[in-house]
């Protein structure tokens, strides 16, 4: 132990400009946190870009102090002086872990729990989900720059290091744009992916400190990344997409009947012109026959086309951003398509069909909550204001932010309402809505302040379903919120015929062809959202 | 007899070049063992694989009982190690430096710390950055002295270095004899043969010889016979006799097994009765000046255009 602290007390003294530089910007950013919950903006550019900077700055100014602290012993080469003098290495890790430790993860730690008192959050029951912070930040920050200071011997090695790390994740991180399938099938290799991406610091550093294989470590690291890069383009495999994206069963059917109509399309004036090399298409999909406390996410779309030359081309999985939930008539799944593929099809009728991904939630119980003027104590523990621009709900919650949920308003109502945008195209009888599919997580989100924020918006779907718009969110609103669990995935493929893809080329403006008519809405126009969420909802609609 | 330091058949390969060859010796406990020979020899190779710098491809060795592979962490309390060119923190002063080493070391003597300062002209207060390669070099050997090692190993330490600092490094490695066994390597004779008490000689990679000074000097007699007629060098000369060479009546050549009985009469035997004979003693330098001509193979002059 006292030779541990007899190493830490050298390189304290020998770093300590090291050390200043991230406590300064640490200090910066405590004392910057709190004007921006505030939202407070900086005096001039410079210092907003500077501000907005202090994390990215803050997490290279602690990998720089670590690499140089390990470069201090440095494990590269053969003629370092402490590798003939009677230093052990496990002392020697330990030495330079207190050093990372004292200068990195306490004054965060510290700044952390000011941030807590300072936003009201309850300090120490927040002190575990800030130690699982802590391990996190350890594994992937305190690590790879042992990892890199390790297998390098000088500043210069150690930037190209971080380059090549840096290079190697934005590889993996451009596959997604490349394959973006490997969206649906990350999911299944999540956690053997994060495994090997939080052992890949750990077992570099711990493979050098132990054994100073230089050439061994270097390719361990290299090969761990490169294993990530792999095992997700292996993931893209059929199989494993199935897999991910399981067909219905009698135990976890499709929730809701979706079909093709063929009736709507787009109505195309003569000579409009499309620019660009890709082309959206929307679809117009009816569903039917939803459960009343069911919301479906459709998180993907795959569209599928026999070309008239005996071709097949298929887009693969795509991301898609939709969710049906009860009351709801259609949706409009969008998927790209190359000019190249469309243009020569454009008017002809190709042989269709769309797959959806869909994730299925169960709507818990509903619970009526109002604004208090414009603030609002909402779920786990989280407080938010409505903000400026009145149409935006701001919220702060401690560590992370809550698990998914629902919720519904019959606004815009008669004391708070929008009347602009329902004159372009009629409301939907839907209520206005907000969902939230994040899932429950017991690990707090990885940032470095502990006050997470996070903003929701009421949305309503004009009588299309295509479109939606944000509302106005009023003073004293009343809403229902619902917590969202997760039950199961599955997908559905609707065979869309014979159809003409012009049709399905969004105009601009926007036309549906035929139009629909201005449905008339529920009265009262209060009770809309209640009338959707059974059975907690009932009684509450009957106070 | 205690060999703080033994091998057996070590060799080490850098890709397909040798730069040891199957080397068994040993270095007896106490006095200065000087390992020389020219550069490219073997030497620094030989002393990294002791102190767990590098390993061998082949063979083992030990250092203070314990295999050279396993030397690492506490087993260097005993091990005072300086290399020419090794990366000492050149941002501490001097004195920083022996007192931050000071905690490794249970055997640190502060005195001794203080003498070595002393006898070697340390100045304490400045940066090691801000020395010369030989006040550097002095600084290194302090901090491998103070806590009285029980082996002293030394890499071409006085390399590049002026003679009042050789003399003084030297000195400090004469007083350690009282305690340690130093093995010091040099690729120049002259640098360590006032004080070296044995000298082992590589060349390629393979060791042609090891032996204490006096048995050395010894051994290696310059023969010069003045015969009666016009001399030629011999066949078949013993292969004792190293460099053979005549010129008039004259016949030169280096005995490396003297024994001035046993050489005069292998002389009788062969040139019946001389007019005179020689045998003059050799200085170290002399000696492996010979040894390693006769090791290396002759050059054949260039044809010429």
């Amino acid at each position: 132990m006292k030779l541990i602290f007899h190493i830490f007390k050298k390189d304290v003294r020998h770093h300590w400009p090291e050390i200043f530089v991230p406590l300064i910007l640490l200090a910066v950013f405590a004392w910057d946190q709190p004007r921006r919950w505030a939202g407070h903006e900086a005096a001039n550019r410079f210092l907003t870009t500077f501000l907005n900077a202090i994390p990215f700055l803050l997490i290279l100014a602690w990998m720089f102090l670590i690499v140089r602290v390990v470069h201090g012993e440095s494990l590269v080469g053969d003629r370092q002086f402490w590798t003939t003098r009677p230093y052990e290495r496990t002392k020697l890790f330990a030495a330079k872990l207190l050093t990372a430790i004292v200068f990195l993860n306490l004054p965060l730690f510290i700044a952390q729990l000011i941030l807590l008192k300072l936003s009201f959050f309850p300090v120490l029951a927040s002190i575990p989900g800030l130690l699982v912070i802590h391990l996190l930040l350890f594994a992937f920050l305190v690590m790879y720059g042992f990892a890199i200071g390790s297998v390098t011997s000088g500043m210069g090695q150690a930037v190209l290091a971080v380059l090549v790390v840096i290079v190697g994740l934005i590889g993996i991180g451009s596959l997604f744009a490349v394959f973006p399938s490997i969206e649906f099938t990350s999911d299944f290799l999540s956690g053997e992916l994060g495994l090997l991406l939080l052992a890949g610091g750990i077992v570099t550093a711990l493979v050098q400190y132990i054994f100073r294989r230089t050439l061994f470590s270097r390719l361990l690291f290299l090969g761990m990344l490169a294993s990530v890069a792999a095992l997700m383009l292996l993931s893209m495999s059929p199989r494993i997409i199935n897999y991910n994206l399981p067909a219905p069963t009698a135990e976890h059917p499709v929730p809701a009947k979706f079909s093709f109509d063929r009736t709507a399309a787009f109505g195309h004036e003569p000579g409009q012109k499309y620019y660009g090399k890709n082309v959206e298409l929307e679809f117009p999909i009816v569903v039917e026959d939803l459960a009343q406390n069911t919301v479906v996410q459709i998180h993907g779309i795959k569209l599928d086309l026999d070309l008239p030359t005996a071709q097949h081309w298929t887009s693969g999985w795509r991301s898609a951003y939709d969710s049906v939930e009860a009351g709801r008539t259609r949706t409009w799944p969008s998927v790209e398509l190359p000019r190249a593929i469309f243009d020569p099809v454009r008017n002809g009728h190709v042989n269709a069909r769309i797959s959806l991904a869909l994730k299925v939630y169960r709507v818990g119980g509903g619970t009526a909550l109002s604004f208090d003027g414009d603030k609002l104590h909402f779920a786990d523990g989280a407080r938010c204001a409505i903000d400026a621009t009145g149409r935006n709900v701001k919220c702060f919650a401690p560590l992370k932010g809550p698990a998914g949920f629902a919720i519904y308003s019959d606004s815009p109502g008669s004391e708070c309402f929008s009347p602009s945008e329902e004159k372009e195209e009629p409301w939907a009888p839907l209520p206005a809505s907000y969902f939230n599919f994040t899932s429950e997580n017991p690990v707090p989100d990885p940032a470095l302040s502990p006050v997470y924020d996070f903003d929701f918006s009421f949305s309503r779907r004009h009588v299309y379903e295509d479109l939606k718009t944000t509302v106005p969110v009023c003073p004293n609103t009343k809403f229902l919120f619902a917590n969202l669990k997760y039950q199961y995935t599955t997908r559905t493929e609707i065979d869309l015929g014979d159809i003409k893809l012009a049709n399905y080329l969004p105009t601009f403006p926007r036309k549906i062809v035929p139009p629909i008519k201005r449905p008339s809405l529920h009265e009262p126009s209060g009770t809309l959202s209640f009338n959707l969420l059974l059975p907690g909802a009932e009684l509450i609609a009957r106070r | 007899m205690n060999f703080p330091i033994e091998t057996e058949y070590l060799t080490k390969n850098y890709g397909r070049v040798k730069a040891l060859d199957d080397l068994t010796f040993s270095v007896a406990e106490g006095g200065v063992h000087a390992l020389v020979g020219p550069n490219g020899a073997g030497k620094t190779t030989l002393i990294k694989i002791l102190v767990n710098i590098f390993h061998a491809t082949k063979g083992h060795a030990t250092v203070l009982g314990v295999d050279s592979t396993s030397i690492s962490g506490k087993a260097f309390a005993s091990i005072g190690y300086v290399s020419e060119n090794q990366q000492l923190p050149l941002w501490m002063r001097v004195g920083d430096f022996l007192k931050y080493l000071r905690l490794f070391y249970p055997t640190w003597d502060r005195k001794l710390e203080f003498a070595l300062v002393d006898q070697l002209d340390l100045p304490v207060e400045r940066k090691l950055k801000h020395l010369s390669r030989g006040m550097r070099t002095k600084a290194a050997l302090a901090s491998a002295l103070a806590f009285r090692p029980k082996l002293i190993i030394l890499d071409e330490p006085f390399s590049g270095l002026d003679p009042v600092v050789r003399e003084e490094l030297g000195q400090a490695l004469v007083l350690a004899r009282e305690y340690a066994t130093t093995l010091v390597s040099s690729h120049d004779l002259a640098e360590i043969e006032s004080f070296a008490t044995h000298l082992t000689y590589l060349d390629a990679g393979r060791l042609r010889l090891s032996e204490d000074v006096p048995s050395i000097r010894a051994r290696f007699r310059e023969v010069e016979l003045t015969l009666d007629a016009p001399a030629a060098v011999p066949e078949n000369l013993p292969s004792n006799w190293l460099h053979a060479s005549a010129s008039g009546n004259i016949l030169k050549f280096i005995d490396s097994a003297f024994q001035q009985e046993a050489l005069q009469s292998e002389i009788f035997h062969r040139f019946g009765t001389i007019e005179h004979a020689a045998f003059n003693p050799m200085t170290i330098r002399d000696i492996f000046l010979a040894v390693a001509k006769s090791t290396r193979k002759p050059v054949k002059p260039a044809p010429l255009p």
